[in-house]
């Protein structure tokens, strides 16, 4: 009982905690250029003008696809903060990128169609890494259920945390990997055909995207006593949204292959290198 | 092509040829009042600008030269647009498209010109 | 199998800060053909600026907003030139510090447009900020951030107080350490250098094919600077000036040179400032201008421009024409373009800096 309440709390809270840290994020990025930046709540005001603005689309297949990418990164989600298997969720989330590159391929906008072809290759570029991630979280835990998380993974598991980096820069869409969304090349890319309560879906299907990647986060540390349990996971967490802060501002967009070859040498070799280091570390070799 | 557009193409491709080549700074228009057209061509040779002038009629066929500098297509389409003046294998619509004023640069004969 | 695909690029694009339209040819998101269409914002400047010559200095400034004060030397000079008279020295001293100082605020924002262009927010509001304080300062010398309308047939409306050379002297002395930070931020940045190194490379020959002009041409490896030769200010004992050039061609010669010549404008504002005496500062010249023709030409931001008038003994003038930077510039894009992918479509065009309002008048 006391578990589907945590559930449920987590349901709404998280996306709440989403939103406001995305306002960190606007404010940090604007300090870093001596700006002074939006208000900290700035995220929920677009989201609910968004969400207040007219119904137009430019066809129905467009719909379906926004609605089925915003309630499969809500599955993804939900299955994430309800205690489920991390797997299913990864394979939900996957499929709400699926369809929202869908939804770009099924305008027939020239910039649309690029948009959609660049977030199959940005799924291409980070799945890999965010899958091996969780399953070497999965093994050092001994399940791949969410709630039976109660260990601190952290110091068995550091390379594999920092594999991360690249996953949380393209999910977040900054800037040496945000081509999918590229504003001055393709104008936005996938979103480029949605407007209104649509494309306020859209954000919101990214919130809960972002959501469960940061929760994949938290799942690395954990200690005895909630408090600092959760102080810690937050602080992970602020360290991410930082370093993404740091990366966007002092990097220009790289390209499609780049990014696609970047994210997989370093995502992928640090947590093949921390897999290695833990095997070899089961055998009893090194500590 | 009349005797005075060989004569014109020939001196333009003479000048095109020295050594160091002339840059092409600008193909200039105006119109005389009389029908008849300045065009001039504008070179940069030797740090300082030498000019090549002709009259042309109205329905003349000028010879483009686009073929010895690339730069001057803009150029000449431009005078195409405002003239109406015809190049041989240049269309206009540079700045100007189809339902704009027609040679809006063409002046009043001079019988009429006294508009002050 | 490959398909080919059109983009159409413009006239409204977050990358293009003024209409024009490229319509290209993909395959597999690599450029094959590119169409390039203007005249979006075609005003027809020749005409009215034809209409009355004194009018027309203010006018002329209102071709571009932001190489507005060189149209304005350009024509005044070309005037001068028709009148027969000359500036005098301090006249041309103040427009050459002017000019410099309207070319800071131009490349520096050719600059951060570039880096926006390649994602690089954080630059773009760096060069931003140094931009503004150029900006300011005209504003406090000229009172107009973006026209200066300083310039008369003969000299300058107003001449510069000693307290206002002290104030753009003490700007340059804390904008140079920021520039040059800037410079070496843009020299180093290997993500930068990685977007911009060998994208949309035009080759010397083809640069002179195409007749481009100033940064463009200069990125190529031809040292063309009308400074050296054309403005009379330039040429008033004891200027220092030499031409910046690149050999490489591509997008990063083009964006190095505008970087190099940021530091110069300021090493050359310093010496304007040096040069300055008391004296005269306005030739008045009476009637109208004489039916015959003159050639001025300055070094805009973007390269040489040029104008041509012909008087007819009239208020009005017979024909004025402009030759701005941006017309043979603009089209050399298409040159550049071939062969390249379509996120590099933005940094090259902008790599030229494409001046709309001058290219369609």
């Amino acid at each position: 009982m006391t578990d589907a309440i945590t559930g449920l709390a987590m349901l709404i809270a998280v996306p709440l905690l989403i939103g406001l840290l995305l306002g960190i994020d606007r404010r940090l990025t604007a300090r870093m250029q001596n700006r002074v930046g939006p208000p900290l709540l700035q995220p929920f005001y677009d989201l609910w003008k968004l969400f207040g603005k007219e119904r137009r689309a430019v066809n129905q297949a467009q719909v379906s696809f926004a609605a089925a990418s915003v309630l499969l990164q809500f599955t993804a989600f939900a299955v994430f903060a309800t205690g489920g298997d991390l797997l299913v969720a990864f394979f939900v989330s996957g499929a709400g990128n699926l369809a929202l590159a869908l939804g770009a391929f099924s305008s027939r906008s020239a910039y649309g169609q690029l948009g959609g072809q660049r977030e199959l290759l940005q799924v291409l570029a980070y799945e890999p890494v965010l899958f091996l991630v969780i399953f070497i979280l999965g093994w050092q835990n001994g399940s791949f259920l969410s709630d039976a998380f109660g260990e601190n993974l952290l110091y068995l598991l550091p390379l594999a945390l920092i594999a991360m980096v690249p996953v949380v820069l393209i999910t977040m869409q900054k800037s040496p990997f945000d081509i999918a969304t590229a504003h001055q090349e393709i104008v936005s890319g996938v979103y480029v055909e949605y407007s209104g309560t649509y494309l306020g879906l859209l954000k919101l299907g990214h919130w809960f995207e972002l959501a469960f990647v940061f929760g994949i986060i938290t799942l690395f540390f954990s200690a005895d006593d909630i408090v600092i349990s959760l102080l810690g996971k937050s602080l992970i967490v602020l360290v991410f949204v930082f370093l993404a802060v740091l990366i966007d501002n002092s990097t220009a967009r790289t390209t499609r292959g780049d990014m696609v070859f970047k994210t997989l040498a370093f995502g992928l070799g640090l947590t093949i290198i921390n897999l290695v280091l833990l095997w070899i570390d089961v055998s009893g070799a090194i500590w | 092509m009349s005797a005075a557009e060989i004569d014109l193409r020939k001196k333009l491709e003479r000048m095109s040829l020295k050594s160091p080549r002339p840059r092409l700074i600008d193909v200039i228009a105006a119109d005389r009042r009389d029908g008849t057209y300045d065009l001039i061509y504008v070179f940069h040779h030797e740090g300082a600008i030498v000019d090549h002038r002709y009259v042309v009629n109205e329905d003349d066929d000028i010879t483009s030269i686009a073929d010895l500098y690339a730069g001057a297509l803009c150029m000449e389409r431009e005078i195409i647009d405002m003239y109406g003046l015809k190049f041989n294998g240049v269309t206009g619509g540079f700045l100007l498209d189809p339902s704009s004023p027609k040679n809006p640069l063409r002046q009043p004969r001079k019988e009429v010109a006294k508009d002050v | 199998m490959s398909r080919t695909s059109v983009i159409p690029f413009g006239p409204q694009h977050a990358a293009f800060l003024e209409p024009f339209h490229l319509k290209l040819q993909v395959e597999e998101e690599v450029v094959v053909g590119a169409e390039m269409s203007f005249g979006y914002n075609h005003r027809g400047m020749e005409y009215a600026m034809a209409q009355d010559f004194k009018r027309t200095q203010f006018l002329c400034e209102r071709v571009c907003g932001i190489c507005s004060f060189h149209h304005s030397s350009a024509y005044v000079q070309t005037m001068e030139r028709l009148f027969g008279i000359e500036a005098p020295e301090r006249a041309k001293l103040v427009r050459m510090i002017m000019m410099e100082a309207q070319r800071l605020t131009s490349h520096l924002l050719a600059l951060g447009h570039i880096a926006e262009t390649v994602g690089y927010e954080n630059m773009f509001m760096q060069f931003f900020r140094e931009r503004e304080e150029v900006m300011t300062l005209v504003n406090r010398i000229s009172g107009g951030r973006v026209h200066y309308s300083m310039n008369a047939i003969g000299g300058i409306r107003k001449d510069v107080t000693y307290e206002g050379l002290k104030d753009i002297g003490e700007t340059m002395d804390r904008l140079e350490p920021r520039l040059l930070d800037l410079r070496s931020i843009v020299r180093k940045d290997r993500t930068l250098r990685k977007r911009l190194i060998g994208v949309g490379v035009l080759s010397k020959e083809a640069a002179f094919d195409w007749c481009t002009v100033g940064p463009t041409s200069r990125g190529s490896g031809l040292p063309h600077d009308i400074r050296l030769t054309g403005f009379d200010g330039y040429g008033v004992n004891g200027v220092k000036f030499r031409p910046i050039y690149y050999d490489e061609g591509d997008c990063y010669a083009r964006t190095m040179v505008r970087m190099d010549e940021v530091i110069q404008s300021v090493d050359l504002i310093r010496q304007g400032i040096n040069l300055m005496r008391d004296g005269p500062f306005l030739n008045a010249v009476k009637g109208n201008p004489p039916a015959a023709d003159a050639y001025g030409r300055v070094e805009a931001p973007r390269g040489e421009l040029m104008y041509w008038v012909r008087g007819k003994n009239e208020v009005q003038l017979d024909r004025i024409k402009l030759r701005t930077p941006a017309l043979v510039n603009v089209p050399a894009v298409s040159a550049m373009i071939k062969g390249a992918r379509v996120a590099d479509v933005g940094p090259i065009t902008v790599s030229v800096d494409p001046c709309i309002c001058c290219t369609d008048r």
